[in-house]
């Protein structure tokens, strides 16, 4: 490279005058004014594309209302239903006469845990699970109980486990719907634990 | 002019927010998953791969057969079966509403249905149609249930029964769900191929059962020994073209062995809550299983 610079070079120099540097030119408002509304689109697109971001709901369904409406069989008759869930998951503790075994698993049969009017401490009992001690028919057990929950996904089948059991062995008490087992899901969502008999005996037998 | 905190704060601030939307929200929505129990087949479901399919998850990996294979089956949409449950004690009235529900069916036809129930009344509808048609119902006596059908290309190919979802994967680590369909995919090819044979011989080479398979050929999880006192009750049973010479044969490895067992494992045959269909046909063999015992 020659040591001389050309002269056009100092010709045009008044073309970089100015330094570059930053902090100079503001940012446009439209920008900041086409950044929100795209993350407003966003946000409304996954309003009502996400399936309320629910695990259950993938689509071409839109909401875990629409999965629920359509299960195959929702017709069939819940005591039937419930006694498959039975036997798939609380059989081997409680036993298939509901008497549970001694020393180990209270029974269901009888129990003035199952037979009161509303279902609400029964249907928290199988979705997060009982542990501490608790007084069955006067007598007192201390085991531990893990919840089902997760295991039972779909409200009818929860529901109609629940009314099997309150119909069962003797047992008399009133039905427990698909709504019910909804709501109490959905208020029990981020319990996480088993309840112990305390709590629940503070909580009303109804599903309010 | 020092940048340096600024720089800092936004490239932390779009770091942070592609980890929640890439990685803490998706755990949020489906981390946690347990097992669970499908009434359709009285098992708790999906069931821990056991035995030698274990290694076959890592054959797989290794001998990249994702990169030509999904594992993920689509579902674009749904529609309904709907079929007389119960014909109840006003037959007149409810062949009445079944010729209602479906206006192509003759008086004979529509009593044939009515006589012989469960018998389904129309086929390939949609929900608000369902709905209808459960309200026209409703008070007659007769029962109605809509069976849903999942639909979409992947189905109509025989793919799987559904579509894959969260829980099918709960086992596997890592999820070989892949990108690319250059072959067929696999989630659901336990239940439609469900012979180990074929599987060893396809593995040999694709040609000896598929006539134009573009497949790759994996010789090199077979061994080619000579016969020796008498033949291998395991040796392929290879003809024409693909026969190894005179006094050989083809035996497969315990890699090529633990690779069928893993791909008869790929089911998912039945359905799940958030993938409903009806299940009608019987679970594979149960002799798919006890064949294959790992011999060791
Ligand atoms: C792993 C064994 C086990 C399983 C499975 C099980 N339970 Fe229990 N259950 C127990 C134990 C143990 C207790 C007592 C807990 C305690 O002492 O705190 C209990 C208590 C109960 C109670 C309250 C006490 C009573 O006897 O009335 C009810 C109701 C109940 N279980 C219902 C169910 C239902 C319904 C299912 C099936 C969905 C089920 N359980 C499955 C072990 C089990
Ligand atoms: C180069 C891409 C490619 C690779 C890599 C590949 N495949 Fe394939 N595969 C195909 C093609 C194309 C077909 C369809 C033709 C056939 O059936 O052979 C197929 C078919 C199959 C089938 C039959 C599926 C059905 O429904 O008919 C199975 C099983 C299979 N492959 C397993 C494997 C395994 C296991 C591996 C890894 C060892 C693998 N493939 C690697 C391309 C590939």
């Amino acid at each position: 490279m020659s040591a001389k610079p050309k002269k056009t070079v100092h010709k045009k120099k008044h073309a970089d005058e100015r330094e570059p540097g930053v902090h100079q030119e503001p940012v446009p408002v439209l920008l900041f004014v086409i950044l929100l509304l795209l993350a407003f689109w966003g946000m409304m697109y996954l309003h009502t594309n996400a399936g309320g971001f629910n695990r259950y709901v993938y689509g071409p369904f839109e909401s875990y209302a629409m999965v629920s409406d359509v299960q195959p069989g929702s017709s069939d008759d819940p005591m039937k239903r419930g006694a498959d869930v039975y036997k798939s998951i609380c059989l081997p503790c409680h036993q298939s006469s509901g008497l549970g075994a001694p020393g180990q698993f209270p029974p269901l049969a009888g129990s003035d845990w199952v037979n009161v009017e509303g279902p609400n401490r029964m249907l928290r009992i199988v979705i997060n699970g009982l542990s501490g001690p608790v007084e069955v028919n006067g007598q007192s057990w201390s085991g531990a109980m893990p919840g089902f929950g997760d295991l039972i996904a779909s409200d009818e089948d929860l529901a109609a486990v629940i009314t099997y059991v309150r119909n069962s062995w003797g047992n008399e008490a009133s039905v427990c719907t698909p709504e019910e087992a909804a709501l109490v899901r959905s208020e029990s969502a981020d319990r996480g634990r088993p309840w112990s008999s305390p709590e629940l005996l503070n909580l009303s037998v109804e599903v309010q | 002019m020092n940048q340096g905190p600024l720089l800092f704060l936004s490239v932390l601030c779009a770091m942070a927010a592609s980890w929640m939307g890439f990685v803490l929200m998706p755990q949020v929505q489906l981390g946690n998953q347990s097992t669970r129990l499908v009434k359709e087949i009285g098992r708790h479901y999906p069931a821990e791969r056991g035995g030698i399919a274990v290694k076959g998850h890592d054959v797989y990996r290794a001998a990249g057969c994702v990169s030509c294979h999904t594992q993920q089956v689509r579902q674009s949409g749904f529609i309904f079966d709907i079929v007389l449950t119960d014909a109840g004690d006003f037959t007149d009235l409810v062949t009445s509403l079944v010729q209602q529900a479906n206006g192509d069916l003759s008086d004979q036809q529509a009593a044939d249905i009515v006589a012989n129930a469960p018998k389904t009344i129309l086929e390939g509808v949609s929900k608000q149609t369902v709905d209808s048609i459960a309200f026209l119902f409703k008070d007659s006596g007769g029962k109605v249930a809509a069976n849903i059908r999942p639909t979409g290309p992947d189905i109509d190919r025989g793919w799987g029964p559904r579509q894959t979802v969260g829980l099918d994967y709960l086992f596997d680590e890592p999820v070989l769900m892949g990108s690319q369909r250059i072959g067929p995919d696999l989630a659901d090819v336990g239940s439609r191929l469900a012979d180990r044979n074929w599987h060893l011989l396809h593995l040999y080479h694709p040609r000896t059962v598929v006539e134009k398979s573009i497949m790759p050929a994996y010789p090199y999880l077979f061994e080619t020994r000579e016969i020796g006192d008498s033949p291998s009750p395991d040796a392929l049973a290879l003809k024409g073209e693909f026969a190894p010479e005179e006094g050989m044969e083809v035996i497969p490895t315990p890699e090529a062995n633990a690779l069928v067992e893993y791909l008869l494992s790929l089911r998912i045959f039945h359905p799940v809550f958030e993938a409903p269909y009806i299940f009608t046909q019987a679970e594979p063999s149960e002799n798919i299983d006890s064949e294959m015992e790992p011999a060791e």
